[in-house]
């Protein structure tokens, strides 16, 4: 039962990407909605609804089904016609169109998740039907509302983003976006949606857990309507077609990846071996040369206390060695630098890398939440008030700092613009076998990422997890490695020019 | 094709007309005039609130802010309480036309309590060399939320049904107001004595509502009397 929920969370919470293969004014690629519904279609719409909507929306469109609570952000209450992603003005209601379109794709970042594929288009004009009615301002309406005109786009270009960047600081995108955008603006932590509830602003540096998708008319057309029942305002005073498409372009630079997606995951990380001193410091230009692995993290939910909604929804991480020592740089997105304070019961933002102590022979590994009781892990957490502290785990509630003269990994960490990035260095062989791990090259090692948002109440088990990946450290490639390639060219020239020489002197003859 | 379209713009405000027609409100000349004039005051004592400690954009919002959700004055008179009469069917003519300002500086709504008849434009002005929002959280009205930098001095509003609106900005927490659309003129704010004045009612006995942000509401029924001011004393438990 653990299991199906945890997994049936991470379904849930897996980003849908439907509403990133879309184009153009009409993303849900439906054709035009029925004109007027009849009762037979509302009647059908309320059975829709009430087999695959109430658990979260509730019966009475409240949005408070028996599963609302596990989710963040809530289900939409109905009631007040209130709808996020919208193609209309501010103080506008959605199109049925727009209904239709969050119901076929469903909203990255969020629990609800796309009914494409669950429910037949005549199905999603129903249940659009019906979900107008738990609101009385679609009834009052007295005409559909205007769609909001998307002018000519300009094109994506750097004198488009920059000038994009200047009206992020004019208007004042940061207050709540952050000076970089990662959503940690001085006015994000006291943000409540129209229900009093606390609500994040987007990370826009991470398209993928955009609620209306993050195509180019998206991203503008949130802009200009707004996020109906969310702080997000609407910006069609401010920014005419113009302006509108420079914001939109500067959002689009902060992308590491230009197609929005979220970074693919490797199940392999890599460490390379290096030659000489690995910087300590995590903003060293060093790090920007090795290659970034990616990992998403999500609730733990398997024991108590458990996390449903984990604010750090991924980790990258960088892996190289020398002849001496292991060294792993960890960067994660926060939008909060906290700090453990016992006075006012805040915790302290963290990271964990867990290994097994022992690298098991075939494929039976400890169990990933902290070891179990016959097979014991090792974990590198870095704090930022604890520090660097290496642990032993067999299990959840048996976790144990080691002693003090067994502490053998130092930590570098910063925090600047909702970002952290954390080196961690560990010798690759160490005095206290009994406890730590011993790197040796080329082995698949399982190895676990864990991180704890301070801010969020996130301590202990309630924390954002992976499960094992695995771990390889490359062997050191021998010499005489890059002496074969040379030799083979040499060898393979040779032979050429004589071949060549031989025909030359056969026509000559 | 065009005649159609007449006919049934026309069959659509007849409709319209029909179906406001249980709130309408009759303007016209009044002829005999009352007066009621009051004042309100709190049960009690409630605690008045705390100043609000501010943590951002400090060059233009100062330190500190006022708590406005209560302002109480001497003997315990409220300041900001809204009064209307409920049961007015007729009386001096709505001003649809009128614009009234809501005004944003030093991190404050200007005032509190802003009242603005319904079809009439209230004037929402930003004085600040910094960015705020307008975010209203209304039913009978629709909800808007609007940006307003320094570069949007004015963002003119109409509100199309009477309703007593919670209004905020998001980027500073603090800063809220609450705007009072009125579908007849009888309204009124309590001043800094807990006082108000309802002038040229014409006589009649109607339902007065008393509101206040904190304390709640109660009615009390006043009756008006022609050439004469009728005086009302209320007290707002909470």
């Amino acid at each position: 039962m653990r299991w199906a929920c945890l997994i049936l969370l991470m379904i849930l919470l897996t980003p849908s990407t439907g509403w990133g293969q879309e184009k153009g004014a009409s993303p849900g690629g439906a054709g035009a909605p029925p004109a007027a519904p009849s009762p037979q279609d509302l009647q059908a719409g309320k059975r829709i609804y009430q087999k695959w909507c109430m658990n979260c929306h509730g019966a009475q469109g409240d949005g408070a089904g028996p599963a609302a609570d596990f989710l963040r952000p809530r289900p939409r209450d109905f009631r007040q016609g209130l709808f996020k992603i919208r193609t209309t003005q501010s103080g506008q209601l959605p199109s049925d169109q727009d209904l239709f379109n969050v119901i076929t794709k469903g909203m990255p970042g969020t629990g609800m998740p796309g009914w494409e594929k669950v429910l037949t288009e005549a199905e999603r004009w129903q249940l659009v039907s019906y979900l107008k009615t738990f609101s009385r301002r679609f009834a009052r309406a007295s005409a559909p509302p205007e769609p909001i005109r998307i002018g000519t786009q300009l094109p994506l270009s750097a004198d488009s983003a920059a000038e994009g960047k200047r009206l992020f600081r004019e208007i004042e995108c940061f207050k709540c976006h952050g000076d970089e955008g990662r959503g940690d603006g001085p006015s994000a932590p006291e943000l409540t949606d129209d229900w009093g509830a606390p609500i994040r602003p987007a990370n826009l540096r991470k398209p993928w857990t955009f609620r209306g998708g993050h195509t180019p008319e998206a991203l503008y057309l949130r802009l200009q309507s707004g996020i109906a029942g969310s702080p997000m305002p609407s910006f069609a005073d401010s920014l005419d077609n113009e302006k509108t498409w420079h914001l939109v372009n500067y959002v689009m630079s902060l992308w590491q990846d230009s197609s929005g997606n979220n970074p693919p995951l490797q199940v392999v990380l890599k460490a390379r071996r290096v030659e000489g001193e690995i910087p300590a410091q995590p903003g060293e230009a060093f790090w920007q040369d090795q290659e970034p692995f990616y990992y998403p993290l999500v609730g733990q939910v398997i024991r108590e206390p458990r996390l449903f909604v984990p604010s750090v929804d991924g980790v990258q991480v960088q892996a190289v060695y020398n002849d001496r020592e292991l060294a792993l740089r960890l960067v994660w997105d926060d939008p909060t630098n906290s700090k453990a304070d016992a006075e006012q019961g805040t915790f302290e933002d963290a990271a964990a890398i867990e290994f097994p102590v022992q690298v098991p022979p075939g494929a039976k590994r400890p169990f990933f939440l902290m070891g179990d009781a016959e097979l014991a892990v090792q974990l590198l957490r870095w704090g930022s008030s604890s520090g660097m502290t290496e642990l032993n785990g067999n299990g959840l509630d048996k976790l144990q700092p080691q002693s003090e003269s067994s502490q053998e990994s130092t930590a570098v960490g910063e925090f600047q613009n909702g970002q952290y990035q954390v080196v961690m260095k560990r010798p690759l062989r160490t005095v206290n076998t009994a406890q730590d791990i011993q790197f040796e090259t080329g082995r698949f090692i399982p190895v676990a990422f864990f991180a704890w948002d301070g801010s969020n109440g996130e301590t202990g088990g309630k924390m954002a997890l992976t499960s094992w990946f695995y771990f390889f450290i490359e062997p050191a490639l021998p010499k005489v490695t890059y002496v074969y390639p040379a030799l083979a060219v040499v060898i393979a020239g040779g032979l050429q020019w004589w071949v060549v020489r031989r025909l030359r002197q056969t026509k000559m003859d | 094709m065009r005649t159609w379209l007449v006919v049934l713009g026309g069959v659509g405000l007849l409709i319209s007309a029909a179906a406001g027609s249980s709130l309408a409100y009759e303007g016209a000349a009044v002829a005999e005039k009352g007066r009621v004039s009051g004042i309100v005051k709190a049960a009690g004592k409630p605690p008045a609130p705390k100043p609000i400690e501010v943590n951002k954009d400090q060059a233009t919002c100062g330190k500190s802010q006022p708590a406005e959700s209560l302002i109480l004055g001497a003997g315990n008179s409220v300041k900001n309480a809204v009064i209307r009469l409920t049961n007015i069917s007729k009386g001096k003519p709505l001003d649809t036309a009128a614009k009234v300002m809501l005004d944003q500086a030093k991190c404050r709504f200007v005032p509190h309590v802003v009242i603005v008849p319904v079809g009439a434009t209230l004037e929402i002005k930003n004085s600040d060399p910094i960015t705020h929002n307008v975010h209203t959280f209304s039913i009978e009205n629709d909800p808007i939320n609007k940006a307003q930098p320094k570069t949007v001095p004015i963002i003119p509003t109409k509100f199309t049904a009477p309703e007593i609106v919670k209004t905020q900005c998001d980027i500073h927490k603090w800063m809220g107001t609450w705007i009072v659309a009125a579908d007849h003129p009888y309204y009124a704010v309590t001043d800094d004595k807990g006082q108000f004045k309802l002038a040229d009612v014409p006589p009649g006995t109607y339902q007065m509502e008393i509101w206040h942000e904190t304390l709640g509401k109660m009615t009390k029924e006043v009756t008006v009397k022609a050439n004469a001011e009728a005086s009302v004393s209320v007290e707002l438990k909470k």
